[in-house]
């Protein structure tokens, strides 16, 4: 109706000057196109960890968990709700080697605790989680470039232990 | 099922714009003109595709039917006054996408008079 309206209307406008329309409908124009690839997920369950495909951001020299990072975290938190089998998962804190030892494994402790405290305000149990901050004892890349700094300022979720993963079978 | 949707979309239109064009004294159009206009259509096949796939890469369930209405300008032929009176997508890059791609078409062999049309186009992703 509301196209029959629409092109009375239409007609309408034009004051009745000399038109053509079309009185047959067209057979649609058939578009194809390929879907593109999803994207890799963010949280990966391994056998030993939870890896993340992005970096958790903290407000600089401090321990405050950006906003942009809760989605992030928001989809950890899923894979702990959706594993239970995980029993113990240690979050770790590291830095690169810039500054005093101490102040970054203090850092690192307080940043990994802050993700631990966030966790568990999704519902992850807090038995569940243990925090250690390792500062810069642990680098993965070189320090001496801001490519391998880049590299070494990260959070880990590491699995401790974990019992065997329940299946559920449905009747269906 | 769909195909008898894009017939009853495309009808309402068809015969929303015969009933007004009678009352106005209009014509239909000539097998000549539906054969240029169907060719103009099909020859924007792949930038329509091309507005398809970019809509896909925000919302890969992205499909369904749009209805395009336009005016074949008198002598020039150039595709005009074009709006979209249907649109199942529901995504407003892809339609600006669609109408920006309609609007530089023109009739190959122009008409003396104003040529209305209703045009059904229907996206739907490769399996």
């Amino acid at each position: 109706m509301r196209h029959l309206l629409l092109g009375t209307l239409l007609i309408a406008g034009t004051g009745c000057s000399l038109i053509t329309v079309q009185q047959e409908p067209f057979s649609p124009l058939e578009i194809r196109a390929d879907r593109p690839p999803p994207a890799p997920p963010r949280v990966v369950l391994t056998a030993s960890s939870i890896t993340i495909g992005e970096k958790v951001q903290f407000a600089t020299g401090s321990a405050e968990i950006l906003p942009v990072s809760h989605g992030l975290l928001d989809e950890v938190a899923q894979v702990l709700n959706d594993n239970p089998q995980i029993a113990l998962l240690q979050v770790e804190g590291h830095t690169d080697s810039t500054g005093t030892a101490a102040f970054n494994r203090k850092l690192s402790q307080q940043r990994a605790e802050s993700v631990m405290k966030y966790l568990a305000g999704k519902g992850v149990g807090a038995g569940r989680m243990q925090a250690k901050g390792f500062g810069p004892d642990k680098p993965i890349a070189d320090n001496t470039t801001d490519d391998g700094k880049e590299k070494n300022r990260r959070v880990e979720f590491n699995i401790l232990k974990q019992g065997p993963k329940k299946t559920v079978v449905h009747d269906d | 099922m769909t195909e008898l949707r894009f017939l009853a979309i495309a009808s309402t239109a068809a015969l929303g714009a015969t009933l007004a064009a009678a009352a106005c004294g209009g014509t239909g159009l000539g097998a000549d003109t539906r054969a240029d206009i169907t060719a103009r259509m099909t020859s924007v096949q792949q930038p329509l595709a091309a507005c398809y796939h970019a809509g896909l890469a925000t919302n890969r369930k992205l499909a369904g039917m749009m209805v395009v209405s336009f005016v074949a300008a008198p002598q020039t032929g150039q595709f005009q006054e074009i709006t979209v009176t249907h649109d199942e997508l529901g995504d407003p890059d892809v339609r600006k996408c669609v109408l920006d791609e309609i609007g530089k078409l023109k009739l190959e062999k122009p008409q003396s008079a104003r040529v209305s049309i209703s045009y059904p186009i229907h996206f739907a992703p490769n399996q």
